[in-house]
């Protein structure tokens, strides 16, 4: 048996295996050039965040090839989509990269918001106030008041007039009895102007909610109409 | 009801709430503190961005609270008490630039630097850099009502149906108004 086993033949490259012609010859140089390739791929580099942005430039290929291919296939883009695709995208980041929403720079006052409740109730129930000692004039009162005014301002142009003039007739006298409450009137709304848009509101507001609205919108010559009418 | 302000934590109330309150005598100051307290901050910075000093946002505020008080009992709830609180502030923003448009800017020619933006420039509450005093400035190029369109859909990002309710136009002629804003914005940054 251990007669047999040691007269079993170690292959000699004659029993079926072949080998390439000066293969052994080669072998070291062939060992040698793998050796250096495989240390020198380790001073190869890539451009910085190269393998970062790969997935994303490959995803973008695929997108634009998957769009090309669409189009090629009877699929339809609005025109010019592509040349205004990146300025639209430009666009898009421009806003989002300039972040101008967080770039405010406007401050308030330390504690502005702490007191701003308390210092609008007081200055609103102020205004309450003011505008209930306005509301306690009627339309009437405001006609006497206009007509008080317009005398008062007519006497004193009368007598500037007079002492002006250095003509001063004592037998010349203004009868002001002799001109009606409707001239007088008349003439105030012709001179007076500068109504107080807010007190003309107020006064309008009482009982008369639809009146207060169309003021918002009227303008000085309008406002005197609307007055006239309410007069006569 | 307990009040909107406990222990320094304000709760804020659903707008039915805060107009329940209001109706009543009884709790009518109440309300009004929960109202100012649930939008004084929205309305303020709303108004700021528009007329952009404090001092000035500050009147406009009071104004525009003035005007709420008075007239909240004619408000009939046919839009929401938001959208009727930013028309008001709105209105009361656009007169104010009106008016100071009207007596204080009639001087102004091309070369000069806008006054708002030297107003804005000398506002002790306002340290905004460059970018920001830029943005400005292509701002005041803008019609008002194309600013405040900007405003409220840039910053507040309201819905355009929003928009539409507080300045009471169309929602087409607001994306035409926008999007006319964002170009003359970006074309402004682009050129500089």
């Amino acid at each position: 048996m251990e007669e047999n086993l040691l007269s079993v033949k170690i292959p000699d490259g004659n029993d079926g295996y072949h080998l390439p012609e000066n293969y052994f010859d080669q072998l070291t140089e062939s060992l040698l050039t793998t050796k250096i390739i495989a240390e020198s791929s380790d001073k190869l580099k890539t451009p910085e965040t190269y393998f970062g942005e790969l997935t994303d430039k490959l995803i973008d290929q695929m997108y634009v090839t998957q769009h090309l291919y669409k189009i090629e296939n009877g699929m339809q883009i609005p025109k010019f989509y592509f040349e205004e695709l990146s300025d639209k995208i430009h666009s898009q980041s421009f806003f989002k990269d300039q972040d101008i929403k967080n770039i405010d720079g406007f401050k308030t006052p330390e504690n502005y918001f702490d007191h701003l409740t308390d210092q609008l109730l007081s200055q609103t129930n102020e205004e309450a106030r003011n505008s209930d000692k306005i509301k306690i004039i009627s339309l009437k009162q405001w006609r006497v008041w206009t007509v008080a005014a317009s005398i008062v301002m007519m006497a004193a142009i009368g007598l500037w007039l007079g002492k002006s003039n250095n003509t001063a007739n004592s037998t010349q006298e203004l009868s002001w009895n002799a001109i009606s409450d409707d001239a007088l009137i008349d003439y105030a709304m012709e001179n007076i102007t500068d109504y107080n848009h807010s007190e003309l509101e107020e006064l309008f507001t009482v009982g008369d909610e639809t009146t207060i609205q169309e003021l918002e919108d009227l303008d000085d010559a309008e406002i005197e109409k609307l007055l006239k009418q309410n007069f006569n | 009801m307990g009040s909107p302000i406990k222990n320094n934590i304000t709760v804020v109330l659903e707008d039915q709430n805060i107009l329940d309150l209001i109706k009543v005598d009884e709790t009518r100051d109440k309300g009004f503190r929960a109202l100012i307290d649930k939008y004084k901050q929205k309305l303020y910075w709303q108004i700021r961005r528009m007329v952009l000093v404090h001092d000035d946002a500050d009147d406009v505020l009071q104004n525009t609270f003035i005007k709420v008080f008075k007239s909240i009992d004619r408000f009939e709830q046919k839009s929401s008490l938001f959208t009727w609180l930013y028309r008001i502030a709105t209105n009361e923003t656009l007169s104010f630039l009106e008016q100071q448009k009207k007596y204080q800017y009639d001087t102004v020619d091309d070369h000069q630097e806008h006054p708002a933006i030297a107003r804005l420039k000398a506002d002790p509450y306002f340290d905004g850099d460059e970018l920001r005093i830029k943005l400005e400035q292509v701002m005041q190029s803008l019609p008002e009502k194309q600013r405040m369109v900007f405003q409220l859909r840039y910053y507040e990002e309201l819905s355009y149906k929003e928009i539409a309710d507080i300045l009471e136009t169309t929602e087409g002629a607001l994306k035409v108004s926008y999007h006319h804003a964002l170009k003359k914005v970006e074309d402004y940054f682009k050129s500089k």
